[in-house]
């Protein structure tokens, strides 16, 4: 679904300096959107206003044809149904991964766990906790758990900073294939640029003012 | 910055402290070596005691006052005093035991904890039924454990003796704290040396019998709890009455003059008594100072001050006690042997946990 | 090329953890002095306590704790969990006031509570005056549940001050995954957070067990049998060390095992992900009903656990102002500072030493050492007091020697005669609770700033006390209160320990409450409490304001 951000305005405290002012932006239905810019300019913050933890931003942002906030309305972020992968994945400690997996779906069913696992080529590692798994295992068992929920928009911070240089190539491509074969709307944001270019459709270059 | 800053304060901290601690130490040898080096050395004498009245600091003051002898005290519970000087042995430091129960005291001296002191004073002060009959303690305050009973409710004809109150028509009306207090412990040890251990057992189970309430909180708390309609009779220390007539609480006092004090067994074996008492440490460092203060405590001007501050009375005969206590009339003593009670004890405790008084 | 100047010699055993290791024989020769006294043969004293004391004992001793936990655990974790998640009005205020409660020592509050529900109360006093007819059972607090209610209220603050911080600073992410995935906040809570917690929690459910089941005080006023008070009768009030030394060693070994328990449980599942690198928590407001309603129900609580006994003991100690003697309260006072202060600050020494070492350690031998540093706590503080007696005087007849050396004239019980012994006593005895908050600590910052450090040529402890320390200050902080506290209102000990003529505060009230005098004992209780919440203002100021490293 197409992701529209209009007119976005931000800051931490009263008195703090902006981080948006008048921000907007769009994203087709199916589309990888990457945001690219240094750190501390405000992507991770982004991420967040969009999924609706950040709560006192202003201005209008709809999915599709639901509206998840503007002057008049907030929708809470338990029940914007977008799917977000932390950057360092926020997998909970004492759960399994198909524990973790299943936290996200709505209804458990093995059906759907059997498919994402294959999709996120996890089969086999059900039972291991995520401090047993490398860090390209972790990120597909954060993925799997977002995808369970079945969410209109996937949200990714920093997909490639936890994991090691060697692997990204490939690691770069799952991730493409496995979003690819979802037509899941995506923003993802780094500070990678080969990262951007190829895994997104169209970047944004986020600057600090 | 600010990190080194921190970890430097922490490390001046440590040190300081540990340089104090050493101070402290090395300050406190100072003075003892002091005190034992000069010539006009001045006079102590170190108390373990477990009475912890503030009318009992000015009497040592005084007794400071007037002997130039100064009085060192650790306060703590009997017991664990007791296991201090088992502990410390041969090397303590105590001169002089002193602690609030007859049976504490016996139990100091067949721990051979105490030495015999032959003092006229002494003996001419006190009855002999208050102090040890080879002489290796003294008792030098009393306490009776009287009956109290409802004025409303209960008529003091009714009452007798100890024995009176396992009859069944008191059943649900008894007020008494728990086994594990001394007080109760040395009352049972004395039925038992006069009246055996099987009937001892027998009282003390129809108590169980005929109790109001499961045993809880302090003597003060029996006399609430009569007052509050629980019971009608309590079995308590005139002690504590005596500080809840005068309690800083106006509500208190009120309640406790609705009651009365009976004096059980005065037709019979007496009232059940106990005493504070002293006795000099066996490895004593200042064995005359230490008899000097128990002289000191039997004499006249402490013995005053014991039955005018503390609703205790005196042993030395001369004495009177104080007004509050002449008012609940004179009364007849059991004139059991205390060292009985200490003797007893074990055997006391056993009978109490056996009837399942709590 | 100063390399060659160190020594170069490859250790098996580092001097590190050696000298860790020598700290805890340490602190546990007191335990071993008692220990190595336990006889299991069986005797008529044992046979006693078998046939008539031990059911009420152990079962009484279950109950008390197992709902102590509950209820402490309930009050520590809701607070916990609202101050860390959501935000409302005055929230910074009733931050630390949650605290505050853990400033009532547990026996004064059993008196007190004992007092104004009493017949001379002020709730009796008040309904009789209005006409109400009041059954005295119905506010009897004398008996199990009141003591699990009075240690419920001022033990708490254990679980809440664990829980809390660890929600603050490790759940951040965690919990904004779940509400991204449409998780309301009980669902969150029993599947998230509840499991997140565990650590904390068990460890506050830990101390605050340990803490109910060596104490004494308040079980001895209800007149409730328990281990610890079996323990003492039979110690103290018979005379038979057996029976008591074997019953504190069945403790003990029932603590360890209930602790090796949960280690076991735990199994493979951690509950910190290693980087420590979570984001700490974005609280939620709460708006309106919901912001005053959270403030109307923490301020009902305090005013249960804190206000209203603090308030009834100052009418108390008002009423009996003029019959306390207070003559000697700078000396008092001093007394109580210098003896708190100085264990404090070693037992947290110790423990900064203990956890920074055990990080290079094998996990099995780590948690063997961690385990040895809590056995104190374990055993009622008389205990600790009398192995403590037992192993000073063996010292101090071994330096003897060394004393008439410098003092010719010196007495032998040199060390035992000062506050050495009594310092020395609070340190083995209250390890456990500065370890929680420094362990914790030193285990979520792992060792890579220790090796950072290190490969910029900067040795391990060196680095522990420039880099790690100040990165650990609001933990240090944290550990110094609770145990600064726990000191300040502990009994046993510095009753039997003391000087001659070494007057502190806990012991002017023991002197008045033992007699019955609540009263009089308000006043220097009072000063205790305000004393501890003095020490919990002034640190939470430090740990929250300027001049503090700020919290990641």
């Amino acid at each position: 679904m197409k992701l529209v951000i209009e007119n976005l305005h931000f800051r931490y405290h009263p008195k703090a300096e902006k981080i948006f002012n008048g921000f907007s932006l769009s994203v087709e239905e199916g589309e990888i959107l990457a945001v690219l810019g240094s750190s501390g300019c405000g992507k991770s913050t982004l991420l967040r206003i969009i999924s609706g933890l950040e709560e006192n931003a202003q201005g209008s942002i709809r999915i599709g044809n639901t509206v998840f906030q503007n002057k008049l309305l907030f929708v809470p972020v338990e029940k914007r149904n977008i799917g977000f992968v932390f950057q360092d994945y926020a997998l909970f400690p004492f759960m399994t991964v198909e524990q973790n997996i299943k936290f996200g779906m709505k209804k458990p069913s093995s059906e759907q766990l059997h498919q994402l696992l294959e999709l996120t080529q996890l089969k086999g590692l059900e039972n291991r906790y995520p401090h047993e798994l490398s860090g390209g295992q972790q990120q597909r068992t954060a993925l799997a758990r977002t995808l369970a929920s079945k969410p209109a928009l996937l949200l990714m911070d920093e997909p490639f900073s936890n994991l090691d240089t060697n692997l990204v190539d490939e690691l770069r491509k799952d991730l493409k294939r496995i979003i690819k074969s979802q037509k899941i709307t995506t923003v993802l944001v780094t500070h990678n640029k080969e990262d951007a270019d190829f895994l997104a459709d169209k970047i944004v270059q986020l600057s600090a003012e | 910055m600010k990190a080194f800053k921190f970890t430097k304060l922490l490390a001046i901290g440590l040190t300081a402290t540990m340089l104090f601690a050493g101070c402290s130490s090395t300050s406190q040898k100072a003075t003892e070596s002091g005190s034992k080096g000069d010539e006009t050395k001045p006079e102590y004498v170190n108390l373990y005691t477990d009475r912890h009245y503030d009318s009992d600091d000015s009497l040592y003051n005084a007794f400071t006052q007037k002997t130039g002898i100064k009085v060192n005290i650790v306060k703590g519970k009997s017991d664990e005093l007791i296991e201090r000087l088992k502990t410390e042995g041969a090397d303590t430091e105590a001169d002089l035991f002193i602690t609030a129960d007859a049976g504490r005291l016996h139990r100091a001296k067949s721990s051979s904890l105490l030495q015999p002191v032959d003092s006229q004073i002494l003996k001419a002060n006190i009855p002999e039924n208050l102090r040890d009959s080879e002489n290796y303690w003294f008792g030098f305050t009393k306490r009776a454990r009287v009956i109290v009973y409802a004025k409303d409710r209960i008529n003091p004809a009714e009452l007798s003796t100890y024995e009176n109150l396992t009859n069944p028509k008191w059943k649900g009306k008894i007020l008494v704290r728990g086994s594990d207090s001394i007080y109760n412990q040395s009352l049972l040890a004395s039925f038992i040396e006069i009246m055996g251990e099987e009937n001892a057992k027998k009282w003390a189970a129809g108590i169980v019998a005929n109790m109001a309430r499961a045993p809880k909180g302090g003597d003060r708390d029996q006399a609430k709890a009569i007052a509050a309609g629980e019971g009608d009779i309590a079995i308590m220390n005139t002690y504590y009455f005596g500080l809840m007539l005068n309690s800083s609480d106006p509500e208190e006092k009120k309640v406790t003059e609705k009651l009365a004090v009976f004096f059980p067994d005065q037709d019979g074996s007496g009232t059940h008594i106990n005493v504070s008492g002293g006795g000099v440490v066996k490895d004593a460092k200042n064995k005359e100072n230490a008899i000097k203060l128990l002289e000191f405590l039997a004499g006249e001007k402490a013995q005053k001050s014991y039955a005018e501050a503390n609703y205790e009375y005196p042993v030395l005969k001369s004495v009177d006690s104080s007004d509050l206590l002449k008012s609940w009339g004179s009364f007849k003593e059991q004139s059991v042997s205390l060292s009985k009670l200490g003797e007893l004890n074990e055997k006391a405790v056993k009978i109490l946990n056996e009837v399942g008084w709590k | 090329m100063n390399i060659l100047k160190k020594t170069n010699i490859k250790r098996k055993v580092s001097i590190r953890t050696l000298l860790a290791f020598l700290f805890i024989i340490i602190i546990n020769l007191p335990i071993i002095a008692i220990i190595s006294r336990v006889n299991f043969s069986s005797n008529d004293n044992w046979e006693h306590f078998k046939q008539y004391l031990l059911l009420d004992a152990v079962s009484n001793t279950f109950y008390l704790v197992l709902f102590t936990l509950l209820l402490s655990g309930i009050i520590g974790v809701l607070f916990a969990v609202i101050v860390a998640l959501f935000d409302f009005p005055l929230k910074h205020l009733f931050k630390w006031v949650l605290y505050i409660p853990i400033t009532i020592p547990p026996y004064i509050a059993a008196y007190v509570y004992a007092g104004m529900l009493s017949y001379t109360g002020i709730i009796q006093r008040l309904c009789r005056s209005w006409g109400i007819d009041l059954k005295p059972q119905w506010l009897d607090i004398m008996n199990l549940r009141g003591a699990v209610f009075i240690y419920s209220i001022t033990l708490y603050p254990y679980i809440y001050g664990a829980v809390k911080s660890f929600l603050e600073n490790h759940s951040g992410n965690l919990v904004d995954t779940a509400r991204v995935l449409g998780y309301k906040p009980i669902k969150l809570f029993g599947k998230v957070i509840l499991p997140l917690i565990r650590i904390p929690l068990i460890g506050g459910l830990m101390l605050v067990m340990m803490e109910v089941v060596s104490d004494y005080g308040v079980v001895k006023y209800f007149n409730i049998q328990t281990m610890s008070s079996t323990i003492f009768q039979s110690w103290f009030g018979m005379g038979e060390t057996g029976v008591a030394i074997r019953l504190s060693f069945y403790v003990m070994i029932c603590i360890i095992a209930l602790q090796g328990i949960e280690e076991i449980m735990r199994g493979r599942k951690k509950y910190v992900i290693g980087s420590g690198r979570g984001r700490p928590i974005k609280p939620v407001k709460l708006k309106g009903f919901k912001g005053y309603a959270v403030i109307i129900l923490i301020t009902l609580f305090i005013g249960i656990a804190f206000i209203v006994p603090v308030g009834q003991m100052l009418v108390w100690a008002m009423l009996a102002f003029y019959k306390v003697n207070l003559s000697n309260l700078n000396q008092i006072l001093f007394n109580t500072l210098i003896y708190c202060i100085l264990a404090t600050v070693l037992i947290l020494a110790l423990n900064v030493w203990i956890a920074h070492s055990r990080r290079w350690m094998a996990a099995k031998s780590g948690l063997i050492m961690s385990k040895l540093t809590q056995l104190g706590y374990s055993m009622p503080g008389a205990i600790i007091a009398v192995g403590t007696i037992t192993v000073f005087v063996a010292i101090d007849g071994l330096l003897h020697p060394l004393y008439r050396y410098f003092d010719p004239n010196s007495k032998k019980l040199l060390l035992s005669s000062s506050i050495t012994m009594l310092v020395f006593a609070f340190v083995v005895r209250y390890m456990a609770i500065g370890f929680n908050s420094v362990n914790s600590a030193f285990a979520k910052i792992g060792v890579k700033y220790n090796d950072a450090a290190r490969t910029l040529g900067i040795g391990r402890t060196k680095a522990m006390m420039k880099i790690e320390l100040p990165m650990l200050k609001s933990s240090l902080i944290t550990g110094f209160i609770l145990t600064f506290i726990d000191i300040i209102k502990e009994l046993p000990l510095t009753l039997l320990l003391r000087p001659f003529n070494y007057n502190t505060l806990a012991s002017r009230v023991y002197e008045y409450a033992n007699d019955e005098r609540i009263h009089e004992a308000s006043v220097p209780a009072l000063i205790i409490i305000s004393l501890s919440t003095l020490a919990v203002i002034l640190l939470v100021r430090i740990s929250s304001g300027k001049g503090g490293i700020k919290k990641r």
